[in-house]
C-alpha cells in the first residue's frame, strides 16, 4: 500500500514551524476587520434567506420537485426502546402521555421550536474518569467546612469508601444517615462523571442555615417562588462555593397527595452551559438542587422532607454530549399528521398508568415546543442519544390549590419509520393490559 | 491567559481549562479543521473533539506549544474524520494538495525508525529554508490552506505561491534522498 510522504512528514513539523505559520485567520480579529466579516455576513444570510424563501415558493407552485435528501435514521420502536431508557428494541410500549403542572394562570414551561430546517442530535460518550480520593476528599472538607458552622454545629469527621454499584461500576462515598454532629444526614458520592453532595432533612424537622429554613412554600406561584428564594439561594451558593444565574422549576404529580403537586423541585443553573440545558428536565451542567416531597394532607402545609444537592461534573457538559448527526427536521404539520393519526409517545412505561390513562384529544392542543428525550444508545451501554421531539400539551384540569394540569404528549422531530407497524402493535398491547388491569382479582 | 497558565489549569483538572482553551485557540483549531472538512458542522465537531482529547491526555503530558499542541489534535482528528466520510469518493480542493505532492509515494509499511529518521530529515530541512518559503510550505501543507488565502495573507500573487511551493517540493524531494529516505 502507498502512502504520501509529505504529508506523512507533515505530521512530524516541529512545533514552532507549525505556531510560525499560523494562519492571519486564526489570530484574533481585529475591529475593521470583524466589521468587514460582519458585512459580508449580513449579505449572506440575505442571499439565503433569498434562495430558501425562493426555493419554497417555487416548490410551493410546483415548478422544482421537493429535494428528497432525507434518509431516515429512526425507527418507532427504537424511539421507544430510547424513551424506556434503551430497552429492548422488540416494540416495547409506552404511555399515551405524561402529566405537568403549572400554576393556573401561567404558561408551562414549554421550550420554544428553533426556527431551522435542520435539527441536533447529540450524542453522549461516557468516557470515565479515574476515581479520585484526593479531590473527592477536598470536595467534602471544601463543603463540609461550611455547612457546619451554618448549621451550627461542629465539622463532623468522615471516612471515604470505595464500593462497587450492582452493574460493577465502582464509586466513593462518605456521610451518614443519621449524624450526631451535624444534625442531619448527608452523602458524598464520586463516580466516573461526577461528584455529588446532599443532605437531607427528614420527618419535617426543621433544618436552618444561618437563620435561613431550608424549605420551599409550594403553595406559591414559580414568579412568587423565585423572590421568596433568594436569601436561601445565596445561602447555599455560599456553602457550595458556586453562583448560577438561572433557576427551573418543576411540579410534578403522580396522585399521592392532595396538593396537585407532590414533589417540586427548584433548580438553579447556567442555562448557556449546553444547548441541551435547554431541553432537558436536568441540566446537564453543574447546577444545586432543592427538592420538597409532599404527600401530607391539605391541612398540613409542611412538606415531608427537603433534599438540597449539588451535583459537580468531572468533564464538563460540552464534552459530554456532542452533536451527532444534523437531520433535516420534521415540520411542525406533518407532526400534526402523526398527532392526528395517534403515532405519539408519552415517554415512560407503567402498565398501570397505561391502562387508566383516559382518551385525549391532542388535536385541539394548547401548546407546542421542542425537547430531547435521551437515553443510553440502542446499541452501546457507553454512548447516550438525545433525539429532538415535539412535545403537544394540552389542558386538562385546573386544581384545588392553584395549578392547572396539563398532558403533554411527544412526536419524533425526525424522519423515522415503521409507525405503522409498531403503532399497531401498540394498540393490541395497550387493549391487553387494560384487560388485564379490569379482570378482577380471584383474592376477597 | 498565558499557555502555561492553561496547562496548569488542566493538571488541576479544573474545567475552565476548556473555556480557557476555546477562547484562546477556539478560531484556531476551528480554521485547521474546516481547512481539511470543508463544513461547519464537522469542523466544529472536530474542534470539540480537540478540546475532549486535551482533557484526556493533559495530564500526563504538558505541552510547551499549546496551540501546535491543539493544533496537530484537530489536524488529526480532520483528517481522519474526512477519511471516514470520503471513504468512497474524493474532494477535488483535498485530492488537489494529495496531487501535487504525488512525488512521494512510498510502501506504507515504515519501520519506526525510519519514522525518527524521517522526522530529523523534515524539521532540518525546514530550519535550512528561507522563513517565507518554509511558512509558505506550511500552510500549504499542514495547515492545508488554499493557495489564493496564503497569497492574500502574504500579500504576495498566487503565481508566486505556486512557484514557492513547486520549487520547495523539489528541494524537499532532494533533501530526502540525500538523507537517504528512499521513496
Amino acid at each position: 500500500m502507498k502512502e504520501n510522504i509529505l504529508m506523512k512528514s507533515m505530521g512530524l513539523v516541529d512545533d514552532e514551524y507549525i505556531a510560525e505559520a499560523a494562519p492571519a485567520a486564526a489570530k484574533p480579529m481585529t475591529r475593521i476587520r470583524r466589521k468587514i466579516i460582519h458585512k459580508y455576513i449580513s449579505l449572506a444570510a440575505c442571499l439565503a434567506a433569498v434562495l430558501i424563501l425562493g426555493q419554497d415558493v417555487l416548490v410551493s407552485l410546483r415548478l422544482i420537485p421537493t429535494a428528497v435528501h432525507i434518509l431516515p435514521q429512526y425507527t418507532a420502536s427504537g424511539l421507544a426502546a430510547l424513551m424506556n431508557g434503551g430497552g429492548p428494541m422488540d416494540g416495547t410500549p409506552t404511555n399515551a402521555y405524561e402529566t405537568v403542572y403549572a400554576p393556573t394562570g401561567v404558561d408551562p414551561t414549554v421550550s420554544p421550536i428553533p426556527d431551522s430546517r435542520f435539527t441536533k442530535v447529540y450524542a453522549g460518550t461516557f468516557s470515565a474518569l479515574p476515581l479520585n480520593k484526593k479531590s473527592f476528599g477536598d470536595f467534602t472538607d471544601d463543603i463540609l467546612s461550611r455547612l457546619a458552622p451554618a448549621l451550627g454545629t461542629a465539622v463532623p469527621a468522615f471516612t471515604v469508601k470505595e464500593d462497587s454499584s450492582s452493574w460493577g461500576r465502582s464509586w466513593l462515598h462518605a456521610g451518614s444517615a443519621k449524624d450526631a454532629t451535624l444534625g442531619v444526614e448527608w452523602i458524598v458520592a464520586q463516580d466516573a462523571q461526577r461528584q455529588e453532595f446532599t443532605f437531607t432533612r427528614y420527618e419535617k424537622q426543621p433544618m436552618i442555615l444561618n437563620g435561613k429554613t431550608v424549605e420551599v412554600d409550594f403553595s406559591m406561584t414559580d414568579e412568587e417562588m423565585r423572590e421568596a428564594l433568594v436569601p436561601l439561594r445565596d445561602e447555599l451558593f455560599g456553602i457550595f462555593g458556586v453562583s448560577f444565574k438561572d433557576i427551573r422549576i418543576d411540579r410534578t404529580y403522580n396522585g399521592y397527595s392532595s396538593f396537585g403537586s407532590d414533589r417540586l423541585t427548584v433548580i438553579f443553573y447556567n442555562e448557556d452551559e449546553h444547548p441541551l440545558n435547554r431541553y432537558s428536565s436536568i441540566p446537564l451542567s453543574d447546577h444545586l438542587e432543592i427538592q420538597v416531597s409532599i404527600s401530607g394532607k391539605a391541612t398540613d402545609p409542611v412538606s415531608q422532607n427537603c433534599i438540597v444537592t449539588y451535583c459537580q461534573y468531572r468533564i464538563p457538559a460540552k464534552l459530554r454530549y456532542t452533536v451527532s448527526q444534523v437531520l433535516p427536521t420534521v415540520s411542525l404539520s406533518r407532526a400534526e399528521e402523526l398527532l392526528a393519526k395517534g403515532y405519539v409517545f408519552g415517554n415512560h412505561v407503567c402498565e398501570l398508568c397505561m391502562a387508566a390513562q383516559d382518551k385525549i384529544d391532542f388535536e385541539s392542543y394548547d401548546y407546542v415546543g421542542l425537547t430531547y428525550h435521551s437515553s443510553n444508545h440502542l446499541l452501546s451501554d457507553t454512548v447516550k442519544e438525545a433525539v429532538p421531539f415535539y412535545a403537544f400539551y394540552k389542558k386538562l384540569e385546573d386544581t384545588e390549590n392553584g395549578l392547572t394540569r396539563y398532558a403533554v404528549t411527544y412526536v419524533p422531530a425526525v424522519h423515522v419509520v415503521g409507525y405503522e407497524s409498531y403503532f399497531k402493535k401498540q394498540k393490541d398491547i395497550h387493549r391487553e393490559m387494560i384487560t388485564t388491569s379490569e379482570t378482577p382479582s380471584e383474592e376477597p | 491567559m498565558e499557555d502555561n497558565e492553561i496547562v496548569a489549569l488542566y493538571w488541576e483538572r479544573n474545567e475552565t481549562a476548556i473555556a480557557e482553551t476555546e477562547k484562546k485557540y477556539g478560531r484556531y483549531c476551528y480554521v485547521i479543521a474546516y481547512n481539511v472538512l470543508y463544513c461547519h458542522e464537522d469542523a466544529e465537531e472536530c474542534v470539540n473533539d480537540t478540546y475532549l482529547r486535551a482533557w484526556e491526555t493533559i495530564p500526563p503530558q504538558r505541552p510547551n506549544a499549546l496551540n501546535a499542541y491543539l493544533g496537530k489534535i484537530t489536524r488529526n482528528m480532520a483528517l481522519n474524520r474526512y477519511e471516514y466520510i470520503h471513504a468512497d469518493k474524493r474532494d477535488p480542493r483535498v485530492t488537489e494538495i494529495y496531487d501535487e505532492s504525488a512525488f512521494a509515494l512510498a510502501d506504507r509499511n515504515t519501520d519506526p525508525l525510519d519514522e525518527i529518521a524521517l522526522k530529523d530529515a523534515v524539521n532540518s530541512f525546514l530550519a535550512a529554508l528561507p522563513a517565507e518559503h518554509r511558512t509558505v510550505f506550511i500552510r500549504r501543507y499542514w495547515y492545508m490552506s488554499e493557495v489564493a488565502a496564503i497569497a492574500k495573507d502574504y500579500r504576495i500573487p498566487e503565481g508566486t505561491v505556486k512557484s514557492i511551493l513547486s520549487r520547495t517540493r523539489k528541494k524537499f524531494q532532494k533533501h530526502l534522498e540525500k538523507e537517504g529516505i528512499h521513496l
